[in-house]
């Protein structure tokens, strides 16, 4: 993957270059989307993911006629997973590139940086994977959400789990980075709500591959609910060990890493059992337009689009409506529009509080592996299996 | 109790594996005076040969016996290719070129194989007896290790050749001068170097999850453990590395697991403070 990707990137830079200085002096100038993501460096994978969400877009988008009669263009830098990096990258995109319309970065690390960038030149942005609640308690004007706070991303499937029978403690691990540390938080305050007790709470660090004294410590501890504030390759460590140290609570339930393909094709049989959150399955087939999203990204990779795909895909559909909404590029305009408008996309329903612009109509969907596959458990309208529960003993799977 | 025995076992467990990969970077540290940063490189690619290993049906851990000296092969080929030419230049040069075959070696790997995460997974589940748990995988991986470094001890403690390295490391013009030819040694200690780093690496690929750029999570460690046992001393190497691992799991299980993250550093700071020669160092 990562060798088409070099390739691609590659390519793409100099077809920008090639292109970017003549389309000036032409009429029906592309209207140029500009946006960060780490390519490279441990946020790759969403990365690359969220890059094919954009392009798709860019091609339909194209075929479909363009944007205000104009064609669109995507433009995306590598910020190597730094958040330094994200930052300056998006000044050049508004000051240097002058690029139209500015696309999300990948994780609450990129996007803290990022949004402040957007909010000091009042370049409308709509954030993509980004849940902290820190992003959006900063009063900014031109900073949106596409994606629930952390709160409710962690807190929705929380709920589901605490109405099972018998949960009534909880161990809480999480990653030492901000979006992962975001998600530990907004465990214990949700645990908090549910009046579960948090036995455990510990932050790990961000290079961790041995978790035995952690798990030993959780195991002492007893949780009836593990929950891991997790990014990918922590979560299939510390399943692993979980089997390896004979920790047993009733429920394993991780944020991000169980959407990814690769939990499953890593973890086997370990993974079943494990709750997750999901915002987008390709089982949601009354999203509006979504069928031509799935069909078109299969036949380009070959493969059924994940989460990460459909989140940048619907976050250039909601730019691309604003900026219709407004009737012109102009950023004042746009921002506005982002606070005011519901837009359905390929993601779900896009809508804002106009005060704050925290996502209020985006549904969260809970989740969980059955027989490899990922399964919606909750709201019961897009359910496609019934729970598992309480989690079997690794002794007797 | 049987808590405390866990973590013991496992990071001793998890030792074992440090010092062989600390084994190899202290021994070329020591005989040539080059400090390897793309040891963890030859980790990573053990870790890629147990995969393959596991992936033709084979267990994973004998890969050692096949992959080990084609590891060693590679090793001397890298010496007479790249490394031969910095062994008596100023260290800068060495901590440059290496770094640069570092950076190439990591690259390649992920344009090669992509840099999804991986694991040579064989054995599952652990030993349990009165409430002490066991990795399986870790156990036999442990095991393996320290045989292997016991070994390397032995080898250079009275196998002629391991004199011969001894005693070009000791003092390389009077080694000359006893008939030793001092290229012949480096070239063999930097295949040894190579294969032990990725023995490591082949047993650490059955535990842990790894992408090609697993290397960068254990070189550090490896400093650490070099520094801490006193430069180029092997028998050094391996208690700090004992001691590295029941030192992380430790501090995880008692204080923080951040903390324990920075162990590494805090030993390399603490030692060359107050004990700057090692633990078994005699300068």
């Amino acid at each position: 993957m990562l060798v088409d990707l070099v390739k691609k990137t590659a390519l793409a830079a100099t077809i920008s270059i090639g292109f970017g200085s003549a389309a000036f002096a032409q009429s029906g100038d592309p209207i140029v989307f500009g946006g960060v993501l780490p390519l490279t460096g441990w946020g790759a994978d969403a990365g690359e993911y969220n890059r094919r969400g954009y392009e798709l877009w860019e091609k339909q988008v194209n075929a479909a006629g363009g944007l205000l009669d104009r064609p669109v263009e995507v433009k995306i830098y590598d910020d190597a997973s730094d958040p330094t990096t994200t930052a300056r990258l998006y000044e050049r995109l508004i000051t240097e590139d002058e690029v139209d319309v500015l696309l999300a970065p990948w994780s609450d690390d990129m996007t803290m940086p990022a949004t402040t960038v957007a909010e000091k030149y009042g370049k409308p942005m709509v954030t993509g994977g980004a849940t902290l609640d820190a992003i959006w308690g900063r009063g900014y004007q031109h900073v949106n959400g596409l994606l629930p706070s952390s709160y409710d991303y962690v807190g929705v499937p929380m709920r589901f789990i605490a109405d099972m029978d018998g949960i009534k403690t909880v161990a809480i691990l999480n990653n030492e980075l901000t979006y992962t540390t975001g998600f530990g938080d907004a465990a214990a305050k949700n645990a908090e709500e549910l009046g579960l007790e948090v036995v455990m709470h510990e932050t790990y660090g961000a290079d961790t591959t041995d978790f035995t004294a952690l798990l030993t410590k959780a195991r002492s501890a007893n949780p009836d609910l593990v929950v891991g504030g997790t990014g990918g390759e922590d979560a299939v460590q510390i399943l692993r060990q979980a089997k390896e140290n004979d920790l047993n609570p009733k429920a394993f339930y991780f944020t991000i890493a169980p959407v990814d393909p690769e939990f499953v094709r890593l973890l086997g049989d370990s993974a079943e059992y494990v709750f997750g959150t999901t915002e987008w399955e390709p089982s949601l087939t009354a999203l509006e337009g979504v069928d031509a999203f799935i069909a078109g990204y299969t036949e380009e990779y070959g493969e059924e689009p994940v989460e990460d795909v459909a989140t940048s895909y619907g976050l250039a559909q909601v730019m691309a409506a604003a900026v219709e909404s407004a009737g012109e590029l102009d950023d004042a305009k746009i921002s506005k529009a982002l606070r005011t408008l519901e837009v359905p996309t390929v993601f779900g329903t896009y809508k804002v509080d106009p005060e704050t612009g925290v996502q209020t109509g985006k549904k969260i969907y809970v989740m969980q592996i059955q027989d490899g596959e990922r399964h919606i458990l909750a709201p019961e309208a897009n359910a496609t299996a019934t729970v598992r529960f309480p989690t079997p003993a690794w002794g007797d799977r | 109790m049987p808590e405390l025995l866990t973590i013991l076992i496992s990071g001793l467990l998890m030792g074992c594996i440090y010092a062989l990969l600390a084994g190899g970077l202290t021994l070329i540290w020591g005989v040539m005076g080059i400090v390897n940063l793309a040891h963890g490189e030859a980790l990573m690619l053990g870790c890629f040969a147990a995969l393959y290993f596991a992936a033709t049906g084979f267990v994973p851990p004998l890969a050692i016996v096949v992959f080990g000296p084609l590891f060693f092969l590679f090793g001397v080929l890298l010496y007479v290719t790249i490394i031969r030419r910095i062994v008596n230049a100023p260290e800068l040069m060495s901590l440059l070129l290496t770094f640069g075959l570092s950076i190439f070696i990591k690259n390649v790997a992920v344009l090669a194989w992509g840099g999804e995460l991986r694991i040579a997974s064989y054995l599952e589940g652990s030993f349990a007896f009165g409430g002490i748990y066991v990795s399986k995988a870790r156990l036999v991986a442990g095991l393996i290790a320290i045989t292997i470094s016991l070994g390397m001890y032995a080898f250079l403690r009275y196998a002629r050749q391991g004199q011969a390295i001894r005693a070009v490391a000791f003092n390389r013009r009077i080694a000359e001068q006893c008939g030793i030819n001092a290229n012949a040694i480096y070239m063999i200690v930097f295949g040894l170097g190579t294969a032990l780093a990725a023995a490591a690496g082949i047993l650490a690929g059955t535990i842990f999850a790894f992408t090609p750029l697993v290397g960068e999570q254990f070189i550090l460690k490896a400093f650490a453990i070099t520094v801490l046992g006193g430069m180029g001393n092997f028998l050094g190497a391996l208690i700090a590395a004992l001691l590295l691992g029941v030192i992380e799991q430790s501090v995880t299980y008692f204080i923080d697991a951040q903390i324990s993250a920075a162990a590494a550093f805090v030993i390399i700071i603490l030692t060359l403070l107050f004990r700057p020669q090692g633990i078994l160092g005699s300068r």
